[in-house]
């Protein structure tokens, strides 16, 4: 949601949320199971590729969307520009993003990957690419379409 | 298999990759959520969530369902307890065995926090049928088995 830090409980009545909603302890323990993969995931990129999982997801950014103002990330990624500056000077460290001046406008810094960081990227969508077929693999054909189906849905949901 | 069937499964599949870097997206915004408005991390909000809703644990249950080391569980305790959020209590039966336990603070967070999830319980409810909601819960279940390290 995009009320992410203001009040979420205005759209609905809790009261009529509260009672009889009969997906509320379910959602409670889901949102645990989702924290629990990512935390693996986490784990994973770390271990796998030496890097913070925060730096994977600025990687990810910059691939799809092109290279970036510093201000668009800070942006998206909710993070303080201060923040960012030291963040950013690890990566480029880690040697998987570098600053780039903007050829129109010397003083615009834009970020971008750098090959290492492409090949990080690559790795890391071809093992999402795997664990998505292992969940299709090991799921009825139907039923994993009501799954992503939920999914979509959840996402659009939380992301409102 | 026919053709169209496979390239039906694909695209399901290419859906479902795009919902899992969505659901990425989701997942940061909802711990800087956390972190913003309590001052915890995600982690220690499951911790407070779990001895609300099954009561007080030990230190060593809490290490198995979160598969953290007893040491990291140790100083993320620590923590909290300083926040006054949790405490350990010796248990009466055998006083070398400590549970922990959630402090009328943390659980007035747990409760502030959970309207958050009412609120998006709500629009699932209204947004998705029973079928499809089952799906969503049982899927995430069975593929965080799938992609847990043990």
């Amino acid at each position: 949601m995009d009320n992410y830090g203001q009040d979420v409980s205005s759209p609905v009545s809790l009261e009529s949320s509260l009672s009889g909603n009969p997906y509320f302890s379910r959602m409670e323990r889901t949102m645990i199971t989702i924290n629990e993969i990512f935390r693996n995931q986490h784990e994973y990129i770390k271990s796998r590729h030496k890097i913070s999982a925060l730096e994977m997801d600025l990687i990810q950014f910059v691939v799809r969307n092109g290279p970036q103002k510093m201000k668009a990330i800070a942006e998206n990624f909710a993070i303080k520009l201060s923040t960012l500056t030291s963040i950013i000077d690890k990566a480029e460290r880690h040697r998987i993003l570098k600053r780039v001046n903007s050829k129109e406008d010397r003083r615009v810094v834009y970020l971008d990957v750098t090959k290492k960081g492409e090949r990080i990227n690559q790795e890391f969508n071809e093992y999402l690419h795997e664990v998505a077929e292992k969940i299709q693999g090991s799921l009825d054909e139907e039923f994993f379409s009501r799954f992503v189906e939920g999914m979509e849905t959840f996402n659009q949901i939380s992301s409102k | 298999m026919s053709a169209t069937n496979q390239h039906d499964k694909l695209l399901v599949l290419n859906r479902f990759e795009k919902s899992l870097i969505d659901l990425n997206d989701v997942y940061r915004k909802h711990q800087n959520y956390i972190r913003a408005k309590y001052k915890i991390t995600s982690l220690e909000m499951e911790i407070i969530q779990l001895i609300v809703l099954e009561g007080r644990k030990k230190m060593k249950e809490i290490g198995q369902y979160f598969n953290i080391k007893l040491s990291t569980l140790t100083s993320i305790i620590d923590k909290i307890e300083r926040q006054r959020l949790v405490k350990r209590v010796n248990s009466k039966d055998d006083r070398r065995v400590v549970f922990l336990e959630v402090t009328s603070k943390g659980n007035k967070l747990y409760t502030d926090y959970s309207k958050y999830i009412q609120v998006i319980s709500t629009m699932m409810k209204s947004s998705m049928d029973e079928e499809n909601f089952n799906a969503f819960i049982e899927g995430l279940t069975k593929m965080s088995e799938l992609v847990s390290p043990s």
